[in-house]
């Protein structure tokens, strides 16, 4: 076993991190959150990265990267806590068209370059409400009818991969943002990224914009929606570090009562408590690093979330206490590395989702043979 | 020990309820279930003066003052219905602030201008106290009060201070003296917000609100006449503060309203929900009712004078601690109650389009919900971190 990185792991998340310092401050960041979670120039410099390429088979126009190698570089990122939907386009939409064998090629190659902003438009796990799309046949193709409440990072999307459900089963859908009856109502989230509600009125689609069918389509999307979860978990755990090193430094600085808030011991358990949560979370990280690609991936990423959702809720909420109120400000960066837990931890399938799921499955439970 | 119930406090309650149905407008009470932790400004005002019609804003005050020598049993009561009721939480920095210190303390030139104001309604008033550099150690504030002719020159910066923005005046400490012990050198003084140097300005909260303000005083004049008291002695007044306002930091009322409105949450969402999931939601309920049942009869004990063998800061300290669990808790059990969608970054100005909007993907319970969740991680923070408020409880509490 080895836990260092190779050449090619720094390599990547060398280049992460220096995009942080140089490209991503929090400026930056905040311009992208008033900008509606997504900003054009941003999302050229990641295509330039190759990030968005990443992930895309090698057939398809992509790199064909492992998912732990974007796990890791997401630990860079999550320092910066982006808002663009790199996740969502790189991870998430790119394995739903490496499903599609090469049906999506052109579609692929545009997400990769930047032009395309892909999201995936399907019915949120452990939502609630008529939230769902169904697609009736009519001649020469499809027809869309329905409403997905909060589709995560779907305001600066030009398309949607759609879960709908057709006369024949499970598909899923290519619909272009400018489709007659596609409805958008977009607002944002607390942790800063973009979400939308799509409504479908009579959306006609030709033959071709079946993407997948079947089981297939079921599989592909919970994969991806799976993937992009380890993927987001990796951002936590970039994220938990920042804010140990923030509260450090801070300790460290501010002085009350004639010196260092450090020299208190109440403060220094604190910070003790901080580190033994983000060593374990990262810990964590590396056993999902070793399941992903395998055959218990799936479990191995309820677990991790489950575990590092925890772990990052427990040093981001220390964070804001060891930095007081100014931590409870727009302007201040602490808190919203807490917001973005918060998120993580709801979207995907919360705690009782994935507390269920690993119930369910017979690895799961630790008596089980 | 007797723990019945006085049958008047029952008739008493009775009257309190009545009174509340008939005087608190609906309108008022929708929007007090929305917000995230301090009402509209407006609301505040209109709720005071319907209150003061009624001669109950200053209950608890001195009778030769405006009170009405309830007991504290009654005024217990009279609080905890109007919290269960939705009625606006009254400006705590008039009422239980600078009203107290200026009835205890003031001029009797200072306790006529300014008591009827405050008895009236007429305006809100916020507090100066906690800087950038004085937060936890708030003795070492640097805001200066330089004497001159007829009165003093203020420079410096005032942080957190909630609802200055639509408040009229404020009450500040400030550094009058450099002595060697620095709560020595304190004074306390008022000024009128428009005073030519004061600058207000809200913070944007990462919740989407902006209650907490920063107020910059630049060369501001202060008169001799809005010195409290004597110089010097300002720190004393704080502290009186805080030994008068024994239970407040418990926000027992508070807690008793929102663990009810987290049940009418649960059962809002319930059609939503698995049963095993609306099932764990419920016994998280129960667990924090439990707690807040707790925290009631703790508060219950202080106000009744038990004669405990503690110093009173230390169990003061202990409710706040187990006060700002309680808002900690049953804040985030709301949050998790609403699910995915209480992810929405839903600002106060799109309630009232939610409640009209009968939208079915986006029932407006959800309302207010994550924006309070967010704002009670504060809890632990102000009003004295939590950290705080165990060296307080090893020192005083317990000798160490």
């Amino acid at each position: 076993m080895d836990f260092n990185p190779d050449d090619e792991d720094i390599l990547l998340t060398g280049n992460a991190g220096r995009w942080v310092s140089q490209s991503y401050d929090w400026m930056q960041r905040q311009a992208s959150v008033a900008a509606g979670g997504f900003d054009a120039g941003v999302w050229r410099n990641m295509a330039a990265m190759g990030w968005l390429a990443a992930l895309l088979d090698e057939e398809i126009g992509g790199l064909g990267l492992s998912l732990g190698r974007f796990v890791l570089l997401m630990t860079e990122l999550g320092k910066g806590l982006v808002v663009e939907p790199l996740v969502t386009n790189a991870v998430v939409c790119a394995h739903v068209l490496n499903c599609g064998a090469g049906k999506a090629t052109a579609l692929a190659q545009s997400m990769a370059s930047g032009e395309a902003v892909l999201a995936l438009a399907a019915r949120e796990r452990g939502d609630w409400g008529e939230s769902a799309v169904s697609a009736r046949r009519v001649d020469g193709g499809w027809r869309l009818e329905g409403r997905l409440a909060m589709v995560p990072d779907a305001a600066a999307a030009s398309h949607y991969l759609v879960a709908a459900e057709a006369d024949d089963g499970p598909a899923v859908f290519v619909v272009a943002r400018d489709a007659p009856g596609l409805r958008v109502a977009a607002f944002g989230l607390v942790d800063g990224r973009s979400a939308a509600d799509l409504g479908f009125e009579g959306v006609t689609l030709a033959e071709p914009a079946r993407l997948l069918s079947g089981s297939a389509a079921q599989l592909a999307v919970e994969q991806a929606v799976d993937r992009g979860i380890a993927a987001r978990l990796g951002e936590l755990v970039g994220g938990m570090e920042a804010c140990l090193e923030a509260s450090a430094a801070h300790l460290k600085e501010r002085r009350q009562f004639g010196q260092p808030l450090a020299s208190f011991q109440a403060l220094q358990h604190l910070g003790a408590d901080m580190f033994v949560d983000c060593y374990q979370a990262r810990s964590m990280l590396y056993y999902l690093l070793s399941r992903l690609d395998t055959e218990t991936e799936a479990q191995a990423i309820s677990e991790a979330k489950l575990l590092i959702g925890e772990m990052a809720g427990k040093v981001t909420a220390n964070a804001m206490q060891a930095h007081g109120a100014i931590a409870f400000t727009e302007e201040f960066r602490i808190g919203h590395f807490y917001k973005r837990v918060l998120a993580t931890q709801k979207l995907a399938g919360d705690e009782d989702f994935h507390h269920a799921r690993l119930a369910r499955s017979k690895a799961g439970l630790p008596c089980s043979t | 020990m007797d723990f019945a119930e006085d049958p008047d406090d029952l008739r008493f309650r009775a009257e309190v309820r009545a009174f509340l149905r008939q005087a608190l407008p609906d309108a008022l009470a929708t929007r007090t279930r929305e917000v995230s932790f301090l009402c509209n400004n407006d609301d505040v005002l209109e709720w005071m003066r319907i209150l003061a019609g009624k001669g109950w804003l200053v209950p608890f005050w001195p009778v030769e003052h405006g009170g009405l020598g309830w007991t504290p049993r009654q005024q217990y009561i009279f609080e905890e219905e109007c919290a269960l009721a939705d009625a606006p939480e009254t400006n705590m920095q008039c009422l239980r602030m600078i009203g107290p210190v200026l009835y205890t303390f003031g001029s009797d030139e200072q306790k006529a201008r300014f008591l009827p104001a405050i008895r009236n309604a007429e305006y809100t008033w916020a507090q100066g106290f906690s800087e950038p550099g004085a937060g936890s150690d708030l003795a070492s504030l640097a805001t200066t009060a330089e004497k001159v002719e007829g009165g003093w020159i203020v420079n410096g910066q005032k942080i957190w201070s909630s609802g200055a923005a639509e408040a009229r005046w404020a009450f500040l400490l400030v550094r009058t003296s450099r002595e060697a012990r620095p709560q020595a050198g304190i004074s306390f003084m008022m000024t009128p917000l428009d005073a030519p140097g004061v600058t207000v300005t809200p913070i944007r909260q990462y919740n989407g609100d902006s209650h907490f303000c920063e107020m910059f005083f630049d060369n501001v004049f202060v008169p001799d006449d809005l010195l409290v008291g004597e110089p010097g002695k300002g720190w004393s007044y704080a502290k009186f503060l805080l030994d008068h306002e024994r239970t407040s930091s418990a926000f027992i009322y508070w807690a008793k309203r929102q663990i009810g409105r987290t049940g009418e949450l649960l059962e809002a969402m319930r059609g939503h929900l698995a049963e095993d999931v609306a099932a764990a939601f419920a016994r998280r309920i129960v667990a924090l009712r439990t707690l807040v049942t707790a925290q009631e009869w703790s508060v219950l004990r202080v106000i009744a004078n038990e004669s405990s063998g503690w110093h009173p800061s230390a169990i003061a300290s202990s409710l706040k601690i187990t006060g700002a669990r309680l808002q900690k808790g049953i804040s985030g059990l709301q949050a998790d109650i609403i699910g995915v969608k209480g992810l929405r970054a839903i600002a106060h100005g799109e309630h009232a389009a939610m409640r009209e909007g009968n939208d079915p993907l986006w029932p407006h319970d959800i309302a207010g919900v994550t924006s309070l969740a967010l704002i009670m991680r504060a809890a632990t923070v102000y009003g004295g971190s939590e950290q705080i408020q165990k060296n307080i409880i090893a020192r005083a509490g317990l000798g160490f």
